[in-house]
């Protein structure tokens, strides 16, 4: 069987990025990933990637495609199920069989699922999992977010500043953001907070327009955003013996190496960057990590 | 007035820090000698995500009119002079005015470092060059010598190999410095003469270059080379003298930051190739200016 350099695990834009990096450094290199774009695919809007003003999560998420598939660099739409340790790494996805010298993970992050009626074909149509960053986009527009910790209510806040109206809706009767942002949000006249209440369904034509919640409210809106956080699919972390934190991301060091040799983790699964979690960071940490990969290459 | 942010430098981690700032609608103002830093030089990128291949001068303007769509202040062509930290806030000036911010980043990034010798500066332009990927053409079918016989050295060379006609390296140390690989390729052409360890003295000419001056350091002896060009390639530096004490600098002259780019100054960030982070990459400094300002704006929440 083949041995690869460095098999990268991900398609987002940190799995891309170390797959270009792989290339410009002639490393033999696959990419192995079920969703191509990952995360940005569900963002409504993109102004801070560099370069580009003003662009859709699917658009950037093409961009990133085409620019992998520029470059040859091979990319199997695969779902990794098994990783095996050895002086080569085995790894075993739902279709075939893979070895290589090292990896790099960058999975990232997936949003917790909300039991939401419809969610699917309002994503990118009016539901957004960004971060609340886009306050400009909703320039007088009615707004709701689901979430009640920092999260949410930091974003609930900043949208607040150009929005008409701002519903945050909790499900539990209070909020668990530090209490200056609970205090902070309670003084903003256009939010309005609905305790112990739950989304059940989404409704509209061609984009979201109206949600109904489970206490039988009705309410017109233009945007929602969930902020109910991500979550680390670990599962094949803990067979591997990876370092993680207490919420399920990778401890990776400033080469984004974790404690295994020849593993290194880029993106949102890790916990660099800050943790701020950017399309911009990820794609650095996919740069940086293949420069890790490298360097352990050559030592060995 | 005082500035939320004030973010020095035009380069890729610049840029983004104030793509970030804006957008978190924080009263920010850049300040900025020229635009692009070191991505100028880049004929064609390939490794910037998302653009296929794109020219270092293109992927600059996209960059700048992006950022140019916030609200956000800019000083172009001003180099800022001084930095000090006044009570709580700092005090930014430049050669024109003073300006006062709660918080700054600094992200100036590298230039090439100079030989100090006579010629060099007076014939910038008229023969020296530091950039071969924008000057290559200019010296087809002449005589030009490359100090430096690093990495640098040997892809200038290498990019001069395709128009000069006879390329001399000259090099300080015992031995050659860059990549054998490359070396090889240089042979292979020709047309590339190796020189070590050898001091250059002076660059000499009259409207143009026309030769220049190197010691021989075995021998101290002085010997001359006719030439129309003199490409210098011994890297990059980094000067942040005008942040003084604020700084801690490390033994090669950059600024050394946390893994969240502080310095060792509370509210002063350093972003890109002027800090200690060790890779030189367009994504790499633009993610560092993303993640400077995300801390800046965290940083005014507590304060």
């Amino acid at each position: 069987m083949k041995i690869y350099d460095l098999i990268v695990i991900g398609a987002g834009p940190a799995g891309i990025t170390a797959g270009i990096y792989a290339k410009n450094f002639g490393l033999n290199c696959l990419i192995i990933g079920e969703k191509q774009g990952g995360l940005i695919n569900a963002a409504y809007k993109v102004e801070n990637y560099p370069g580009i003003f003003n662009i859709s999560g699917k658009e950037l998420s093409k961009k990133f495609t085409a620019h992998q598939r520029y470059l040859k660099i091979p990319l199997k739409k695969e779902r990794v199920e098994k990783i095996e340790r050895g002086k080569i790494f085995k790894i075993i996805s739902d279709k075939n069989q893979y070895q290589s010298r090292t990896i790099i993970l960058a999975f990232g992050t997936e949003t917790k699922k909300l039991d939401i009626e419809n969610i699917k074909k309002f994503e990118g149509k009016g539901v957004s999992y960004q971060a609340g960053d886009n306050a400009f986009l909703v320039k007088n527009k009615i707004v709701a977010v689901v979430g009640g910790a920092n999260s949410a209510v930091m974003s609930a806040i900043m949208l607040a500043e150009e929005a008409k109206k701002v519903y945050l809706i909790y499900r539990r009767d209070k909020l668990r953001a530090d209490a200056i942002w609970v205090n902070k949000i309670k003084k903003l006249k256009n939010v309005k907070i609905i305790y112990k209440a739950n989304i059940l369904v989404l409704k509209g034509k061609n984009k979201l327009e109206e949600i109904i919640l489970d206490n039988g409210r009705k309410l017109k809106i233009d945007n929602l955003l969930i902020e109910v956080g991500g979550v680390v699919n670990t599962f094949l972390l803990r067979d591997l013996g990876l370092e993680i934190n207490e919420s399920g991301y990778i401890r990776v060091n400033s080469a984004q190496a974790t404690n295994i040799p020849g593993v290194f983790a880029a993106g949102d699964i890790t916990t660099s960057s800050n943790k701020f979690r950017q399309i911009i960071t990820a794609a650095a940490e996919g740069a940086i990590a293949v420069l890790g990969v490298y360097n352990y290459l050559n030592k060995k | 007035m005082i500035y939320d942010l004030i973010i020095i430098g035009g380069g890729p981690a610049g840029i983004s820090a104030g793509i970030y700032a804006a957008r978190k609608k924080i009263k920010t103002l850049l300040i900025t000698k020229e635009w692009g830093g070191q991505m100028l030089k880049a004929p064609d990128i390939q490794n910037w995500p998302g653009e296929k291949s794109i020219s270092g001068v293109d992927l600059m303007k996209k960059m700048v009119e992006h950022l140019k769509k916030f609200e956000i202040e800019i000083k172009e062509n001003k180099e800022v002079i001084d930095l000090e930290k006044k009570d709580k806030n700092f005090s930014v000036r430049d050669n024109d005015q003073q300006y006062e911010a709660k918080t700054v980043i600094i992200a100036t990034g590298k230039i090439p470092r100079t030989l100090n010798i006579p010629g060099e500066e007076e014939f910038k332009g008229r023969g020296v060059s530091i950039c071969s990927t924008c000057d290559a053409p200019l010296f087809k079918n002449k005589e030009v010598a490359v100090v430096g016989g690093g990495n640098v050295g040997f892809d200038t060379a290498l990019d001069l190999s395709k128009y000069a006609k006879k390329i001399y390296i000259l090099e300080f140390s015992e031995l050659m410095r860059g990549d054998p690989a490359t070396k090889e390729k240089l042979e292979k052409t020709k047309k590339v003469e190796f020189h070590t360890n050898v001091a250059v003295k002076e660059i000499k000419g009259s409207k143009f270059v026309e030769e220049v001056v190197y010691e021989d350091r075995k021998t101290s002896k002085d010997h001359e080379l006719k030439v129309q060009g003199v490409f210098i390639a011994i890297g990059m530096v980094a000067k942040a003298e005008f942040a003084g004490d604020l700084v801690e600098l490390n033994e090669i002259g950059e600024i050394k930051v946390d893994r969240n780019n502080n310095t060792k100054t509370l509210g002063l960030f350093a972003a890109g190739d002027i800090t200690d982070v060790k890779y030189e990459q367009i994504v790499i400094a633009a993610s560092e200016g993303a993640k400077s300002a995300l801390a800046v704006v965290d940083y005014l929440k507590k304060t």
